[in-house]
Parts: C-alpha cells; sequence; structure tokens
C-alpha cells in the first residue's frame, strides 16, 4: 500500500477543513456588505520594547469603537476593528497593514506608532488607496512626503521644538542656548528641528553635542556646554539619559534651564532624576490629571475599563476613531476619496486632545500642546499652547 | 583640567575592572568575559540591600562583594574546573565565560526588570567648588575606595599565604604544583577576589550611572580594554591602564569629539596590540601579579 490509512484519514480531514475555511471566509466577506459598516484596521507594537504603546493604542480604539455603537454616534453606521502586533518592526508593518487590506478588507488605517513603521505602512495604504491616520509617530518627515492619504493625530514634533525654544524666548528670556540629542534617528531628527526653532526666533546656539545611546557619562559635553554659556538645554532623547543628564549637570554645579520633548514624558523620568530633574521643562500632548472635563471623562471610563492610567498615545487613538466616527457619517460611504475628503475638513469636534483640524500636509494644528514642568513627583501644566 | 577631574573616578572604576580581568588571567591563564556582569551582580546586589533590607552603604558594599565572590568562585568550581579538567582548548573556556555572563544579565532582568534603578549616594553629590573647579564628594569616595581596595589587594598578594600562593602559580603554574601549591584553591581564590572586585567598582559607580542590567557589557569592555592597555596580567599595568582610560575618554569627549570617544578608545585598543601588545606601562618583560 503507498499511504497508510492513518495518513489518508489525515489527508481527508484537512482537505475538509480547507474546505470549510473557504466557505466560512466568503461567507463573512458576503454578509457585511449588505450592513452600513466602516472596517478600521489598527496596526501598532503590542509586543517586544514599545508592548505598553501599542497596547494602549489597542485599549483606547476598543473604548471608542464600542462606545460609538452602542451610542450609535456615527449615525447609521456601524464601527468594525481589525488589530494587528507589528513589534516595532517596518517590515513586519507593511506585511500586516498589507493584511488588513487584502483579507480583513478594512476602509481606513490606524497606525503605526514607531514613525519608521508608520513610513512602511504609508507606502501599502497609498498604493492601495487608502486613508491613514497616526496616532503614535512625531517624526516630522511623515507628513513631508507630499502623501495625501496620511493623517497625524500626534504632535509633530516640529511644533515641539517650536513651542520649547519660543517659551525659552518670551518666558524666561533666555539667550543662549545649547542642544543635547541622542545619535539615532528620533535625537538627531529632534537636533534639526531645535536648530531651525532657534534660528527662527533669533536665539544663539552655543553647541549641539550628542551622545550615543548606552553612554552613561555625559560631563564631557555638559562641560563644552557650560564653556558656551549656554542658559538652556533642549535634550531630545528618551528618559533613562535625559535623568543622567541632569544629575550630571547639577554635579558639574551647571545652572542652565533644562527642556525636552514628549519622548521622554514618563514618571520614570522623575524616580530617577530626583532633585535634579525638579523645573525640568517639557511638552506633551496628554495629562492624565488635567481638569479639563473632557479628559476628566476619558481617564475614568478609561480607568474603570482597563484598571490602568492611560498613556498619551492612548488618548490620541481615542480621538482619532472619533474623528473617523465623524468623518464616515459626513461621507456617507466608506469610499476611499469621499473617506479621505471627509477626514480632511474635521472641524467642530471637541476631543480629548484638543479639536482636529488638519492642515494640507494631514497634520493636526487643532491639538493643544502642554508646556509642563516637573515638580515633586509629576508634571505640572505651565501653559496650553495650540499647535498652529 | 576639569576634564582631567572628572576623568579621574571613571579611571578608578575601570582600573577596577582592569585588575579583576588581570587577576584571573594571570593565574588561570582564562580571559573570564562574565567579569562586566560580576560588577552588574553586584551593583544589584548592593541594590537590594540598601533598599529592601535597609544596609548602610560600608555594608551593604562588603556583603555584596561577598556575594558575588562566592558566585565567582561557584563558576570557577562547578564550570571552569571542570573544563580544565577535560583539557578543553582554551576557546572552549572563553566561550562557557561568555555563557555565565549572558546567563546573569538574563537572571537580573527576570529578577530587577528591565527599567534602570536608582541607586541611592551615600554622600553628597552636590559640587564642591575649587576656584574654577568642581568636584563631589561621591567622586572623591569612588577615587578614594578605589585606591584603598587597589592597596588592600597589593597587602593581599604579598603578605597573605594564600596571596603568595597565587603569585607562585601565577609565575610558574608547574612549578607551583611541584611545590606543594594547591593549584584548585589559588583558582578559587583568584576567582573570589576578582569577582568581588568587580562587585565593588559596581557599587561604587551605580550611584553616579544607575543600574541596568546591561550595565555589564559597556564597563566589562572598558575594564578589558584597560587591562590590554595596561598589560593584561599586571597588576601596576592594569591600574595605570585604567585611570589612563578613563582621563583619556574625558579629555577626547570634551575636547575632540563626543561622538567619537568610543572610536579613540579602541583605535587606542589596536594601536596597542599592534605596537606593544605587552602593554603601555610596562618596561621590561611581562611581569605577572
Amino acid at each position: 500500500m503507498l499511504f497508510q490509512r492513518k495518513q489518508v484519514t489525515a489527508l481527508l480531514v484537512m482537505l475538509c477543513m480547507l474546505v470549510a475555511g473557504a466557505f466560512a471566509l466568503s461567507g463573512c466577506g458576503g454578509g457585511t456588505s449588505s450592513q452600513k459598516v466602516l472596517k478600521i484596521g489598527v496596526v501598532g507594537p503590542e509586543s517586544g520594547g514599545a508592548a505598553q504603546l501599542g497596547q494602549g493604542q489597542r485599549k483606547a480604539v476598543q473604548m471608542a469603537v464600542d462606545e460609538i455603537n452602542a451610542k450609535k454616534l456615527a449615525g447609521d453606521w456601524k464601527l468594525e476593528v481589525f488589530f494587528e502586533d507589528d513589534e516595532g518592526n517596518p517590515t513586519k508593518s507593511a506585511s500586516a497593514t498589507n493584511k488588513l487590506i487584502q483579507q480583513s478588507q478594512v476602509n481606513v488605517l490606524i497606525g503605526a506608532i514607531h514613525s519608521s513603521a508608520t513610513l512602511a505602512d504609508m507606502v501599502v495604504t497609498a498604493r492601495a488607496g487608502l486613508p491613514q491616520l497616526t496616532a503614535g509617530s512625531t517624526g516630522t518627515s511623515i507628513t513631508e512626503q507630499g502623501n495625501k492619504w496620511i493623517f497625524r493625530t500626534a504632535v509633530n514634533d516640529g511644533f515641539q521644538a517650536n513651542a520649547l525654544m519660543k517659551y525659552a524666548k518670551d518666558v524666561l528670556k533666555i539667550k543662549k542656548v545649547a542642544t543635547f540629542t541622542a545619535a539615532d534617528d528620533y535625537g538627531q531628527s529632534g537636533a534639526k528641528l531645535l536648530e531651525a526653532a532657534a534660528q527662527r526666533e533669533g536665539l544663539q546656539l552655543v553647541a549641539k553635542p550628542t551622545y550615543n545611546n548606552g553612554d552613561k557619562d555625559f560631563k564631557p559635553q555638559l562641560l563644552t556646554i557650560k564653556d558656551g554659556g549656554a542658559e538652556g538645554i533642549f535634550m531630545w532623547g528618551l528618559y533613562q539619559d535625559a535623568a543622567l543628564i541632569g544629575k550630571q549637570a547639577r554635579q558639574l554645579d551647571m545652572k542652565a534651564q533644562l527642556f525636552g520633548a514628549s519622548g521622554m514624558a514618563a514618571l520614570k523620568l522623575i524616580e530617577l532624576g530626583g532633585d535634579a530633574v525638579q523645573g525640568l521643562i517639557l511638552t506633551q500632548t496628554f495629562l492624565p490629571d488635567s481638569p479639563d472635563a473632557k479628559v476628566k471623562e476619558f481617564v475614568t471610563k478609561y480607568k474603570e475599563k482597563y484598571k490602568e492610567s492611560p498613556i498619551p498615545h492612548a488618548a490620541q487613538a481615542y480621538d482619532t476613531v472619533y474623528i473617523l466616527a465623524d468623518a464616515v457619517k459626513k461621507a456617507n460611504g466608506v469610499k476611499a476619496d469621499a473617506l479621505r475628503d471627509a477626514i480632511a475638513k474635521t472641524s467642530g469636534l471637541t476631543l480629548v486632545t484638543g479639536s482636529p483640524k488638519f492642515n494640507d500636509k494631514g497634520d493636526d494644528i487643532g491639538k493643544n500642546l502642554l508646556v509642563t514642568v516637573i515638580k515633586g513627583n509629576q508634571f505640572e501644566l505651565i501653559k496650553t499652547v495650540p499647535t498652529n | 583640567m576639569q576634564y582631567f577631574l572628572n576623568g579621574l573616578p571613571l579611571g578608578a572604576i575601570y582600573a577596577l575592572v582592569a585588575l579583576s580581568y588581570s587577576l584571573i588571567y594571570a593565574s588561570s591563564g582564562v580571559l573570564n568575559w562574565s567579569q562586566g556582569d560580576m560588577v552588574m551582580l553586584g551593583a544589584y546586589i548592593g541594590f537590594s540591600l540598601l533598599q529592601a533590607l535597609h544596609f548602610g552603604f560600608t555594608p551593604a558594599l562588603l556583603v555584596a562583594m561577598a556575594a558575588v565572590g562566592l558566585v565567582g568562585v561557584v563558576v570557577q568550581y562547578c564550570i571552569l574546573r571542570p573544563l580544565r579538567e577535560r583539557q578543553a582548548p582554551p576557546i572552549n573556556v572563553v566561550i562557557a565565560t561568555l555563557g555565565v555572563a549572558i546567563i546573569s544579565r538574563n537572571i537580573a532582568l527576570v529578577i530587577w526588570g528591565p527599567d534602570a534603578q536608582n541607586f541611592p549616594a551615600p554622600v553628597s553629590v552636590d559640587p564642591i567648588r575649587l576656584g574654577v573647579l568642581s568636584v563631589t564628594a561621591m567622586d572623591l569616595l569612588i577615587v578614594v575606595a578605589g585606591i584603598g581596595l587597589m592597596l588592600f589587594l597589593h597587602f593581599f598578594l604579598q603578605r597573605t599565604r594564600e596571596g603568595k600562593a597565587l603569585r607562585a602559580v601565577a609565575q610558574d603554574r608547574y612549578a607551583a604544583i611541584l611545590m606543594g601549591v594547591d593549584t584548585g584553591r589559588s583558582d578559587a581564590v583568584a576567582f573570589a577576589a576578582s569577582a568581588g572586585l568587580g562587585a565593588a567598582a559596581g557599587i561604587l559607580v551605580a550611584p553616579i550611572f544607575f543600574v541596568t542590567f546591561n550595565m555589564g557589557a559597556g564597563l566589562g569592555l572598558k575594564g578589558f580594554v584597560a587591562a590590554v592597555i595596561g598589560g593584561l596580567g599586571s597588576i601596576p599595568g592594569a591600574i595605570a591602564g585604567g585611570f589612563f582610560l578613563g582621563i583619556l575618554e574625558a579629555v577626547a569627549g570634551g575636547q575632540i569629539s563626543s561622538g567619537y570617544r568610543d572610536a579613540i578608545t579602541f583605535a587606542l585598543l589596536i594601536l596597542v596590540l599592534w605596537l606593544k601588545p605587552s602593554g603601555l606601562f610596562i618596561r621590561k618583560a611581562r611581569q605577572k601579579v
């Protein structure tokens, strides 16, 4: 006998499963087309080093979708959501996006968190002709591609750099500044933006040293900054480095004001930096303990559902779903062009992180950028600046 | 001048790590790549003693040194000795020490988590002004404690029975065996002493650099470079190499470019290996321990 009986049985079973599977798939596809459904694909790092960000995005999107469907906030339209994990890896992100478009037939994509992953996804969505909104990527280049399908509900790093320099000049009357940035993509794009912002404000940039990832001794660079006579030091990197820089600046008896961007806005910064980061000024888009009514409502609901405090990425993702609900209602259809134009014309919404309004590059210019200062063991709001 | 001053505490740390490499290399000919991770273990054990058991700094330092010293003995006894008895080629021994390094790092990751921890400083980290210069009490403590440990090691090697046995083995292993020295015992002593030195380096550096599970990789590599620059296997060479590297990094980082700091360090390593492989600070033929 060529085959054992067992093998034949196994083969038959597998064949049956394949056929059944194919039927199930086609049945599913056919069933939904009669209803008014907007299919949303979500890509983000749900595992790996930035899992916290991707999980926050997923939880907030799910919460917003449930609310909108329960309260019929999108008119006759029902939202359906599909999640894919990209582990923060651009290649995986692009294939996850492909899978969402081909297999789940989504009408719009929310994602990704890492700027490099978002850029990779944009190639896929632009080819398919599908609107994409990123709620987590801050890299400037995303909205510099001339790609009409991309929208950003995170805050462009460029806005943050401008707001920081403006605050330093107008409020603190600082004249000489230095940048101190990580020698990676994130830090170097920040360095360029800070330099441009300093130029725009007419501030003198006296030093712009960098550091490598994993460096622990920042004193040589700090001494260069000190010798240049900088009154403000603008850091662009992650919290662990910023905490050490703060400590070592203090050990060198430096009195310059420290500034930072949203990338280091974690409570761990305060825990590690202690006294040395008191008074550090940084921009963020979301403070969970803000007195704003919308924020309070969101934080309460989120805490009730997930037993944890929402991160900024979650607030932005939550708002993004509300923007989509509004767009699909106005477009009254899921045709890509109509949906895209409706998103582009978003206005009149008051959401958790501001009143969204997109410029022609796709950046949200109706967002509130929060200038905060570290006081005690928390971030305190000094000033709210619009991002236009 | 301020750059020079900043290089001293870093130099003392590098010197301690370099010593721990050289001690083992001299006595048993093994290049122990887990040395950097002994530094990390020392820092974490010290951290836990301070935080959870409310030890003072000095008792925590001593207990952590002893505990990590014990880890060194266990590594030597359970992993390296069986390899030596089977007459494994040296490369296998080196790979085994790399394994120990990776295992230690992962154990630390499981126990203490991936986030950096803030190690409370035993003395003030506020600057003390000396004219245009400034130092902190913590910097002084690192340098003083580092030199103290080096003196203690010197005394141990010169005056105690164990230390003399170690030097005899370093000079000529077979002659030492013939003279009745227990080489297994002296190997264990060398591993304990060098792991203990590493632990001390870890606790001294922790208040200024935080404690992280991967802190051993960078410090271990720099300590190794310092040991090679000074002449691998030489005690005075390791000390000189450590301080030299610390000061070089501080000055080059400030005056040339901080981005090229590590490149300068490793370029120097290659130059030394090329031009003077016995070490910059060794005048005559190699003098061990």
